[in-house]
């Protein structure tokens, strides 16, 4: 009994000394980024860290919601040198997940892997002291692949499912200025893309009838809403 | 695109997601080793059960000529009846959709195929066919060797379209060497052998022990309700005029509509169930025959709910309902549904007694044995 006590006590105080070091933490996060905003902006180079931030709102999300937002462009760095300004934006994503089942079927193997990238430049149309506004061209490139291994002793058929595309067009970005070093955006874009889908099934103890089930490719137009937010720090 | 793939996955994927794209490249590296064959081998008996047509009772009986069974035969379909390796993935077994227990029929409205895929029917019960000559719903299989490998090819259900696929697995699973030597002699593990050795295993599947039957024997008797259930069955409800025979759903009695489309006379009929039918039956065949479907048997009718082709009734009860002053005024409408005097759709108006009584009679229509003899069973549990 007195060694079950002790070991909720311990746990009690490692959950209280966790969330004291995760508040420690944050305020030494925030302390240069305020004191920072107190000192004079150097003239030259502006860099730009962005995060999207839809991806962090989701995974607050019912994660049964047919319909989870895209994440594209996790994290967005920019650099600006007057009126010109260029970005480089990349967005990973990865999801595994086995179920094993209690019967013939052993277990089921399901990963998501998601990559899209984009390269761009533009001009800066609308600088004051809280908005900026930024029009220019990107450059998009992506690779999203869905496999399924079912595993049931007998055989390990995989089903796979992979989309890469590329293209690009114009974007405009819109920024409000928190503080000097925070700011918030949002952007549009309408993209010209290229892609080219392969869906194939795969018989490890069967390779013989190994087939690619479907294969195409063709062309479309997205058009981004400025419905993603991306949290900026500038440095 | 990608979200509509996602969806489309139906899997719950718990996301991780990660900051570098080299870590998730990493990951994915992490691959499974490869798999050896490590099958379940199914518990036969020591002796084969005995699969002949069993001689039920004067009010029952088996066509022997067409019962064309060897107890070898069917004791390698039912192996095949509820082995997963007939489907691409090696996940779904003609009994996953098909469960004893229920009369080889499926509890959901639609049942999954691979993939999770559902099907666009309702998955009916496969009982006393061994005869039949229009299977499924819309009665597109001719005879049962004709039905069987359906299934297994189509893309939903099992997803086995390419049957040297299909016969490579089977001669891969140690187990089926010895069952189709000793059913068909040497060599014999084809296409062709296992669409029999199935065949032969569902047309054993001879349900006739029901209560119904023992009472049609003199051994036992309706209840008070039941027997007023049977003067509305065959009475003012006129429900044996489409489900009368041994079967229950007129084989070998009268046909239902005038030119059956693959020139048979099996019994089919619409039903009035709606104005327009999003699923056309036999009318995918021939445009005639809009909302046409096959007419099932009533044996075990109380456990393979839900009803109808596409499952839309839960309860006896609102099938009775249905026909009791819901039948639409479709102009394939069977006559036999029809009202005399008006032509519209007939009304039976049954008070609430005779509803109740109605499912109390259906209720001895249900054969227990059947549903819980072992020789039906999964050997593969």
């Amino acid at each position: 009994m007195g060694d079950e006590l002790k070991i909720i006590m311990d746990l009690t105080m490692l959950q209280i000394m966790r969330k004291i070091m995760t508040i420690a933490a944050m305020c030494a996060l925030s302390i240069p980024v305020v004191a920072q905003d107190t000192g004079e902006v150097q003239p030259g180079f502006r860099h730009t860290l962005g995060l999207n931030t839809t991806g962090l709102l989701n995974q607050f999300r019912d994660d049964n919601a047919d319909d989870p937002l895209k994440t594209p462009y996790l994290i967005t760095y920019s650099v600006e040198l007057g009126k010109l300004a260029m970005r480089v934006g990349i967005g990973p994503e990865y999801s595994s997940e086995t179920i094993v089942r209690d019967g013939f079927t052993d277990s089921e193997e399901n990963t998501l892997l998601r990559m899209d990238g984009r390269i761009g430049a533009g001009l800066v149309v609308v600088n004051d002291h809280r908005w900026q506004a930024i029009a220019g061209l990107d450059a998009v490139t992506g690779y999203f692949r869905e496999r399924k291994i079912e595993d049931s002793g007998f055989d390990r058929v995989t089903d796979q499912e992979e989309i890469e595309t590329f293209g690009g067009g114009p974007f405009i970005q819109l920024a409000f200025q928190i503080s000097k070093r925070i700011s918030l955006s949002a952007e549009s874009a309408v993209y010209w893309q290229h892609q080219k889908t392969t869906q194939t099934q795969l018989f490890e103890n069967f390779p013989d009838f190994n087939n690619v089930i479907n294969e195409n490719s063709g062309s479309d137009l997205e058009i981004t809403l400025p419905n993603t937010i991306f949290v900026r720090i500038h440095f | 695109m990608q979200r509509q793939l996602r969806s489309r996955s139906g899997n719950n994927i718990p996301k991780l997601q990660v900051i570098l794209a080299v870590l998730s490249l990493g990951l994915l590296s992490c691959q499974k080793d490869t798999p050896g064959i490590s099958l379940r081998t199914p518990e036969l008996p020591a002796q084969l059960a005995n699969y002949a047509a069993p001689e039920i009772s004067p009010g029952f009986w088996v066509d022997q000529s067409r019962f064309k069974v060897t107890d070898a035969g069917a004791t390698l379909g039912r192996v095949l009846f509820y082995d997963k390796i007939l489907s691409k993935d090696n996940t779904i077994s003609c009994g996953s959709c098909h469960l004893q227990e229920k009369a080889f029929s499926d509890p959901v409205q639609f049942s999954a195929g691979i993939d999770g895929q559902m099907l666009a029917r309702h998955t009916p019960s496969i009982t006393n066919v061994y005869d039949d000559q229009a299977l499924f719903w819309d009665g597109r299989a001719k005879s049962i060797n004709d039905l069987v490998l359906k299934p297994v090819r189509n893309h939903k259900e099992m997803g086995l379209d390419d049957m040297e696929f299909l016969v490579a697995k089977i001669n891969k699973a140690p187990y089926y060497e010895p069952l189709f030597k000793q059913a068909y002699g040497d060599n014999a593990i084809n296409k062709e052998n296992i669409a029999d050795a199935l065949g032969q295993f569902l047309s054993c599947m001879i349900t006739g022990q029901s209560r119904y039957d023992d009472i049609s024997c003199g051994n036992s008797s309706f209840t008070e309700s039941e027997s007023r259930g049977s003067q509305v069955f065959f009475g003012e409800g006129r429900c044996y005029q489409c489900h009368g025979g041994l079967d229950f759903n007129q084989r070998g009695g009268f046909f239902v509509i005038d030119a059956f489309p693959f020139g048979g006379w099996e019994p089919a009929a619409n039903i009035g169930l709606d104005m327009e039918y999003t699923d056309q039956g036999m009318g995918e065949f021939d445009e005639r025959f809009e909302g046409v479907f096959k007419v099932p048997s009533l044996r075990n009718v109380a456990v393979t709910a839900p009803y109808m082709h596409d499952g839309r009734f839960s309860t006896l009860e609102e099938v009775i309902n249905h026909y009791s002053e819901n039948i639409a005024d479709h102009p394939n409408l069977a006559s036999e549904l029809r009202d005399w005097n008006t032509g519209g759709p007939g009304r039976l108006n049954l008070s609430q007694e005779d509803r109740s009584a109605l499912i109390s009679f259906l209720g001895t229509l249900t054969d227990e044995n059947f549903m819980h003899d072992d020789k039906y069973s999964d050997p593969f549990k």
